[in-house]
């Protein structure tokens, strides 16, 4: 792969996530920016919508394989899968190969599509020869580390080190850093208040870090955090963390008033 | 009519899909099984070195908050006992188990030091035992069950004293088990590591010496490898 | 029978929890001690990691051979002396018992800590059967002389503070003669340890689990740190080991491997305080120990899963490490989940054991967040365990119809990608128009689990696929 990553011409075939399409596209947007940037072609394949998390998480076994037999016939052409997100790339690189392992005709299918997902934090780590970000942010952020980014996508050190290539970047960490915030899909509508005791910590050690910005690669953790800290009336600002690596902090943070331009 | 002794046994046979009696060489290959052919995974800190072994189970025992003095020769242990109580404000009156081992201990030389040959009950304060093997990578003394050797000496009283011969520490749990597998034909009744004083955390989790075993753990270890 | 579950209650429970200060206030503790101490303990053991699995694969490989080595441990015991019973259910179980208990004409019982007495519901069972059961574990007897339940599967009092205990304590012993209410948590465990070294001597019977059967051997294995389980199997005239049918290791060996897991992960000791192993009963010369042995091996349901996806569970060691790492046990305790196995763990094994419809809530009531396999020292796939479930109810209808309907429209949505741009565009769209100034919503009608406890950020704008498609409509 990493030859062939230098390859200017390199296809990149981005899954937008569902709740990036609908709730905040900046991060589509940077990612694209940043991945151009770094010279690879990058696609937005049409017939997308979500990974089927959804389903598989609520027990909808064959709903979620009819959406992943859809993703992975879409996606099936590229060769680089990149996923702004640690859940929908675990889902896509992990979950789909146990949902099919008995399936005549995805279980090779899905095996041979879960290594070409990645999620894009991880992707941007292992870019080779990479030269360093160079966002024009100014600030002091905590990283939440998304409990899939952190668990299935391995992702820990690396948001760390591609962040403090940012020059004007200074990072606190939270006190808790292996602790979920919450969000678990349908977990925070299904059990409200377990959920609120969990983000409402999260803020608590967010505030308590002295960033004024938290990052985290997942947009569901991102919102359970940003609408819990609006609730409480917490000054922290939430991004996903490509708009800060890409330099497009323009957009206004998640959940706080807009900038309206358009 | 069918026991639940079948019931159980034919269920798991048939999820497994071995209704079917098992075929000589798979029999085989479970008896070897249980007689130990899979070699143990053992990790580093208990693979320790002849000359290290004193050293490592001295300090694993006083981590697990074993008191520990060693001595040269047998003819010292009154005079260790009778300091440790002293230290410790501890009576001056224990419990000696009448055996072959212990037997050889002349304890005339401190009439003040009161030693009673018989096994320990719930009304003795201190006992005086020795280890079959010790085990240094996690501190430990094994105690087995004999006639002269019943359980409940090392559970009963608040204090126990316990003889550690250097010779027979081993490194590890493995290494005591190799021990007894050779010296001993038979399992006896009770094997039992005992790593310390007795502890819980039941309340609001904090760590408290001397819940129903022995309040204070102390080994004489006699260094008889020298 | 088995202890009547209330975890279809969870929701309310849990509601309760998080209102209980005192509980909160114990639930605190968790917080440093255990997670810190494993921390600790793992590190001093740089090979944690390939001793788990080869821990795991023990197990694994028993399972695949499971009747032959319960066979084989029921011959060994038997040829020590020993003798073994086998209970399909609670109650062959706790009749088996109770007809052991009748046949000595026992009047008390003590009993070392076992979760599966605490399964099948032993205690009332006794008592209505004119036994007096003594919990001995100072975290059951806590328990026990409180009327209530264990809370965690290795501190079962857990969810009391050092005042709540000195109180209970002031109030049942002062009728014994300790008038006095003890404040610090020594002279607390001092009381208790003279409350019960009496019944220790008087007890007719002593019951303990058994963390290990080995079937080499025909022992059967207790791990403590107090010491109760041993003065439990030594003193009375019959020890009865009550175990299930997963406990089963081939040797004294692999006792010893799982061992350097179970120890660091449950209370981040090297090494537990006291390791015995039992085989019979006292021998003919022996001066101690119980002139009867019995092992009462109980199935209860587990061999349903031998062979199944759910089978992993079955390697569990009650390590307790799952509960202590997991936030939603943090948030809420043992108890809210109803029955005996909290936390992970319980969501996992107590569908298998109880039914998932009256324990549907436990496998949902997580956020898949992982941590509980990470720190599994058995490598049990909780969360894929936890998701089985789900996936049952799920075919057994057991979601609220209104929850299917949604679902079921959201996948026609997500199948038919044209169609899906052109709703959610609709949606973003609407959504965006009616969108605050603020930039969040404080109700949602449709979204209210959401709204009722944090602000629903509004969407920046239009879907980025219609976006898209705008820029790129000469696309490819
Ligand atoms: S599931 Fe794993 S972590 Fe939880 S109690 Fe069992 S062995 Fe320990």
């Amino acid at each position: 792969m990493n030859n062939e990553l230098k390859n200017k011409k390199t296809e990149i075939a981005l899954f937008v996530t569902c709740l990036v399409d609908l709730f905040r596209p900046s991060v589509a947007f940077a990612t694209i920016k940043l991945l151009k940037e770094y010279g690879y072609t990058v696609v937005v394949p049409k017939a997308q919508s979500c990974c089927g998390q959804p389903a598989y998480n609520s027990g909808d076994y064959e709903g979620a394989k009819k959406v992943a037999s859809a993703v992975i016939n879409e996606f099936d052409k590229y060769k680089n899968v990149i996923v702004p997100s640690g859940s929908c790339a675990g889902m896509m690189a992990k979950h789909y190969v146990d949902l099919f392992k008995d399936d005549p005709e995805f279980s090779k299918k899905s095996l041979i599509f879960s290594k070409k997902v990645q999620e894009l934090i991880s992707f941007l780590s292992k870019i080779p020869d990479r030269k360093k970000l160079h966002s024009n942010f100014k600030g002091t952020i905590t990283y939440h580390d998304s409990c899939s980014s952190l668990r299935e996508a391995g992702v820990k050190h690396q948001a760390r080190e591609l962040l403090q290539e940012i020059k004007g970047l200074k990072i606190k960490e939270l006190k808790h850093t292996e602790v979920c915030c919450g969000f678990g899909g349908t977990f925070c509508v299904k059990y409200p208040q377990i959920s609120e005791r969990m983000v409402s910590e999260k803020v608590a050690d967010a505030e308590a870090s002295g960033a004024e910005i938290l990052l985290s690669g997942d947009l569901g953790c991102l919102m359970n955090i940003a609408g819990r800290a609006s609730r409480e009336g917490k000054k922290i600002e939430c991004r996903h963390v490509i708009e800060v690596m890409a330099d497009m902090t323009s957009v206004s943070p998640i959940g706080k008033k807009m900038k309206r331009e358009k | 009519m069918i026991t639940n002794r079948e019931r159980i046994l034919s269920k798991i046979k048939s999820n497994l899909g071995k209704e079917k009696d098992r075929a000589k060489i798979d029999i085989d290959i479970l008896e070897a099984r249980l007689k130990g052919s899979m070699p143990s995974l053992i990790p580093k800190r208990g693979i320790i070195q002849q000359d290290k072994l004193l050293e490592k189970f001295e300090s694993s025992a006083r981590g697990v908050d074993s008191s520990v003095s060693i001595i040269d020769d047998l003819s010292e242990i009154p005079k260790e006992v009778k300091y440790y109580l002293t230290q410790n404000n501890i009576a001056s009156k224990i419990v000696v188990l009448p055996n072959k081992e212990l037997d050889s201990i002349d304890w005339n030389k401190y009439p003040t030091l009161e030693v009673t040959k018989k096994f320990p009950d719930e009304k003795d304060e201190t006992v005086f035992v020795s280890s079959y093997v010790a085990i240094a990578e996690t501190g430990t003394i094994v105690q087995l069950s004999s006639s002269e050797n019943p359980i409940t000496s090392h559970f009963l009283p608040d204090n126990s004293i316990v003889l550690v011969k250097a010779s027979r520490i081993v490194a590890a749990a493995e290494d005591a088990f190799k021990v007894m597998r050779k010296e001993i034909n038979s399992i006896p009744r009770t094997i039992t590591l005992i790593s310390g004083p007795s502890r819980t955390g039941d309340i609001a989790l904090n760590i408290e010496l001397g819940a129903h075993g022995p309040r204070k753990v102390h080994l004489l270890i006699w260094n008889d490898t020298k | 029978m088995t202890v009547n579950p209330t975890s279809n209650n969870f929701k309310e429970n849990a509601k309760k929890a998080l209102a209980d200060d005192n509980l909160q206030a114990a639930l605190n503790n968790l917080k440093g001690g255990l997670i810190s101490k494993r921390k600790e303990a793992i590190k001093r053991l740089p090979e944690f990691d390939a001793i788990s699995t080869r821990a795991k694969n023990i197990k694994d490989e028993v399972f695949l051979d499971l009747d032959f080595y319960l066979e084989k441990f029921e011959k060994k015991t038997i040829e020590y002396g020993g003798v073994v019973h086998w209970a399909e259910d609670a109650n062959d179980a706790k009749n088996i018992i109770l007809e052991l208990l009748k046949s000595i004409n026992a009047k008390i019982m003590t009993k070392g800590k076992t979760l599966i007495s605490e399964e099948i519901g032993l205690n009332e069972f006794l008592e209505e059967n004119g036994i007096e059961p003594v919990e001995t574990d100072l975290g059951e007897y806590i328990v026990q002389i409180a009327g209530e339940k264990p809370s965690h599967i290795i501190a079962p009092a857990l969810h009391k503070t050092k005042e709540n205990v000195a109180d209970l304590f002031h109030e049942i012993h002062s009728p014994l003669g300790y008038k006095e209410r003890q404040n610090s948590a020594s002279a607390l465990v001092a009381e208790a340890r003279s409350v019960l070294r009496k019944r220790y001597l008087e007890a007719d019977a002593g019951l303990t689990g058994a963390n290990f059967l080995v079937a080499e051997t025909g022992s059967t294995a207790i791990v403590t740190n107090e010491g109760n389980g041993d003065l439990t199997q030594s003193l009375p005239k019959m020890h009865i080991v009550l175990a299930t049918i997963d406990k089963v290791v081939p040797t004294l060996e692999d006792v010893s491997t799982i061992l350097r897991v179970l120890n660091p992960s449950a209370t981040g000791q090297d090494m537990a305080t006291y390791v015995t192993f039992s085989t019979g009963p006292k021998r003919r010369d022996d001066n101690a120990g119980p002139d009867q042995f019995h092992v009462v091996i109980l199935d209860n349901g587990r061999s349903d899963l031998i062979g199944t996806d759910k089978q992993d569970v079955l390697r569990c060691i009650r390590c307790g490490a799952c509960m202590n790492h997991c936030p939603v046990y943090g948030a809420v305790g043992g108890h809210a989940y109803g029955w005996v196995y909290p936390g992970p763990i319980g969501a996992a094994l107590n569908p298998a054991l109880i039914g998932i419809e009256k324990s549907h809530h436990l496998p949902n009531a997580s956020t898949f967040c992982g941590r509980c396999e990470e720190v599994c020292p058995m490598q049990i796939p909780l969360p894929k365990i936890m998701r089985h479930w789900r996936n049952e109810e799920w075919k057994k209808k057991i979601p609220k119809y209104s929850v299917r309907l949604v679902l079921k429209l959201w996948l026609f949505l997500v199948l038919n990608p044209v169609l899906y741009r052109i709703v959610s565009s609709i949606f973003v769209r609407i959504l965006s128009f009616f969108s605050p100034q603020k930039g969040y919503f404080s109700n949602l009608p449709f979204a209210s689990g959401w709204t009722s406890v944090r602000d629903f950020p509004a969407p920046e704008g239009k879907s980025f696929l219609s976006q898209w498609e705008e820029e790129h409509d000469d696309n490819k």
